[in-house]
């Protein structure tokens, strides 16, 4: 990647070549690549090729991440930045995330196009700040403190996307007790018990539960979104209920995908059913397997993510939009909900990491309802 | 009846004090075993369904991989060392085996050998890391957060951005079919428990190991070569968590660079709680096998419990220091430092 100009010559060799490059740069004076400090409401006005697109989130060795770099990547590739732009890797580390972005700030910030999963909700804050005092331009997915929103007195944060659980966790639990005939008893995989999506899945589980009376939910236990786990946990409690368990409901494909291997392990596979969220191609093959018993799951939305997440950052840097004048409903937004996978429509559904659903002429195109602050 | 305590002791009069020997004895893990014997207790009450044959064999399985994990991490911390790469060689290794079996990503279907192949490369990072330590003389605890990240490297290096599904039915089949009861991946680590007791009480390297963990000076002006022990015991610790990698591997059937995710705290946690002494010198293998039971049965047992889930972690911590206190209650009489 080309590093953009530094416009402080004197230090550029050593800020180069420190690795504590935020402290110089501050030091210097010439916070966030020495431009003219960015006031809040001003519109961007950067020219698109020079423009630099980053992608941050957790790690490659995860298929969701994948998908959004896909995404991320046909954006750049759509407007010619494909040797403009970056992917970092958080490694799971808030701290780690932080500091990659600060330095990449710190060479220069106006024309920086971040689009970043927060490892936790609690860098928001920071981040925005950073990108404030940059004058770069922000996008964050899924993590933000409760009641903390992009606001019409900033446009340097963007906006905010996210998935919403509670149509996700219920879809998929209806096509489960669909295809247990609406009678029986299931247990739930929930996954990190305070993470937002984990809560809202499972209160989209509680929703379908209410409707179908003749389905009980015998324990509900966390896996931590984890396989390993997800098949451990499963496998206590086919010895707990025994024959009693007809349906498992999991929060997540990767848990799922773990119950299914406990209940091949048990020899019942295809007699309980299972369920999961996410679109992870491996649970889109095992969908279109009958004998498997997995039911259903979601449609992946990480190429949207990645790739409107970019778009929308881009068309402010370029002052195609001004996010402060935008409405709430299009600073933090869900995604609009797709419909959940199962063995009717799983050929039609296109694979994780296809981008040829993307519209990039609206940012807004995948733009659902407001996350309320 | 009046003996007078001069007499040789009859043989009645030997069985207490050979059980009480035993009990005292540092070779049998009689805490970590109590502590065992406790959690069967409390689960009898709470759910039965625990000590039911079904429930054991599960147990057993989840065992397995944790358990292979720490006997080779037994040897590298008797020394006085600490492997940290565990979870990072897993991913290599699991990975390893996953793209070189029968798959949906690639053409190879080495079968067996992929085993071998895996199992190689845990030890080659293994090696890496002892040669380390030993030549470059670089802290265990450094290095191996460095082939920690190395493992990993390597497995996201396989991974390629589409997770390798296996399809060789016979090495799926590990995970699943059953002998004796019992699935053939607890089966071998149970084989592995055994080899890695042996190799600590009747090999020369295992009481080696031993001493270098007691006083590394002496151990070398005692004509030992302290360097050939520690790279050895390294090398162990990396086969082993290689073949941990393979066997996690076969029960997911799907190669993941994350599959060691939580195996490193299971196996510390359980190596302590089983009367390994993290400074080296005491404790071994069948100590720390006991531990990683230990917690297996309680992630288990809090299911069977039903424990909610909101609850769960903050009783196992609890738990853990519990189970801490008393099996390491002797080790702090001695004029034991503890850090």
């Amino acid at each position: 990647m080309k590093v953009p100009k530094m416009k402080c010559p004197k230090y550029t060799r050593r800020v180069a070549a420190v690795a504590s490059a935020v402290a110089l740069v501050a030091l210097s004076g010439c916070g966030g690549g020495g431009g003219p400090a960015a006031g809040s409401d001003e519109k961007g006005g950067c020219k698109p090729e020079d423009v630099t697109l980053v992608q941050s989130g957790r790690g490659l060795e995860n298929e969701y991440y994948v998908s959004v770099d896909a995404g991320a990547k046909a954006f750049a590739a759509a407007k010619g930045l494909t040797e403009k732009y970056q992917w970092i890797a958080s490694d799971g580390d808030s701290g780690k995330q932080l500091s990659q972005i600060k330095s990449i700030l710190a060479r220069g910030g106006e024309c920086v196009v971040l689009n970043v999963d927060p490892n936790e909700a609690s860098i928001v804050p920071s981040l925005v700040k950073e990108v404030d005092k940059a004058g770069a331009w922000l996008v964050t997915q899924w993590n933000t403190p409760a009641g903390l929103a992009p606001t019409s007195d900033n446009s340097h944060w963007v906006a905010h996307m996210s998935v919403d659980g509670v149509p996700q966790g219920y879809d998929t639990a209806k096509a489960l007790f669909e295809s247990m005939g609406g009678e029986g008893s299931i247990i739930a995989l929930q996954g990190i018990l305070d993470n937002p999506p984990a809560k809202e899945r499972f209160a989209g589980l509680e929703k379908a539960l209410a409707e179908y009376p003749g389905i009980k939910l015998l324990e509900d236990q966390t896996a931590g979104w984890d396989r390993t786990k997800g098949q451990n946990v499963t496998q206590s409690l086919l010895t707990k209920y025994g024959d009693k368990v007809d349906g498992v409901w999991a929060a997540s494909d990767s848990m799922a995908l773990g119950a299914v291997s406990a209940i091949k392990g048990a020899g019942k596979a295809g007699e309980i059913k299972v369920s999961g969220v996410d679109g992870l191609k491996e649970a889109l093959q095992a969908v279109a397997d009958p004998k498997s018993g997995y039911v259903a799951t979601t449609q992946s939305t990480a190429a949207a993510q990645g790739g409107y997440g970019l778009a929308l950052g881009f068309a402010a840097a370029t002052g195609e939009i001004d996010p402060a004048s935008e409405p709430a409903e299009r600073r933090a937004f869900y995604l609009k909900p797709l419909p959940p996978v199962t063995a009717k429509n799983v050929e039609s559904v296109p694979d994780p990491a296809d981008t040829s659903q993307l519209n990039f002429d609206d940012p807004y195109a995948a733009a659902g309802t407001q996350v309320q602050p | 009846m009046s003996i007078a305590p001069s007499t040789t002791p009859t043989s009645t009069a030997r069985a207490p004090q050979q059980f009480s020997s035993i009990i005292r004895s540092e070779r049998v893990p009689v805490p970590a075993l109590a502590v065992l014997v406790l959690i069967a207790l409390v689960m009898l009450v709470v759910n039965p369904q625990f000590l039911s044959a079904e429930n054991l064999s599960t147990l057993a399985i989840q065992s397995a991989v944790p358990a292979v994990l720490a006997v080779g991490l037994t040897f590298v911390v008797l020394m006085g060392s600490i492997d940290l790469s565990i979870e990072g060689v897993m991913g290599a290794s699991g990975m390893a085996a996953a793209v070189l079996l029968l798959n949906d990503r690639n053409g190879f279907d080495l079968g067996l050998w992929a085993v071998v192949v895996a199992v190689a490369l845990g030890a080659g990072l293994g090696a890496l890391s002892g040669f380390s330590v030993t030549f470059l003389r670089v802290p265990s605890f450094i290095v191996t957060i460095g082939t920690w990240q190395i493992g990993l490297g390597i497995a996201q290096l396989l991974f390629a951005g589409k997770p390798p599904r296996i399809a060789d039915q016979a090495f799926l089949g590990f995970a699943l079919d059953r002998v004796l009861g019992l699935p053939v991946l607890a089966w071998a680590a149970l084989v592995v428990v055994v080899l890695g007791w042996w190799v600590q009480h009747n090999t020369r390297f295992g009481r080696y190991a031993m001493c270098v963990g007691g006083g590394a000076d002496i151990a070398r002006l005692s004509g030992m070569s302290v360097r050939r022990i520690r790279v050895i015991g390294f090398i162990l610790a990396g086969a082993c968590a290689g073949l941990a990698g393979v066997m996690a591997t076969a029960r997911t059937g799907v190669g993941d660079v994350g599959i060691g995710t939580g195996q490193l705290f299971i196996t510390i946690a359980g190596v302590v709680i089983g009367g390994t002494v993290l400074t080296g010198g005491r404790g071994g293998v069948l100590h720390s096998v006991v531990g990683v039971v230990v917690m297996a049965a309680l992630a288990n047992g809090m299911v069977l419990a039903g424990v909610s889930s909101f609850i769960q972690q903050a009783v196992l911590g609890a738990i853990i220091v519990i189970a801490a206190v008393v099996t390491m209650w002797r080790l702090r009489s001695r004029l034991r430092v503890v850090k």
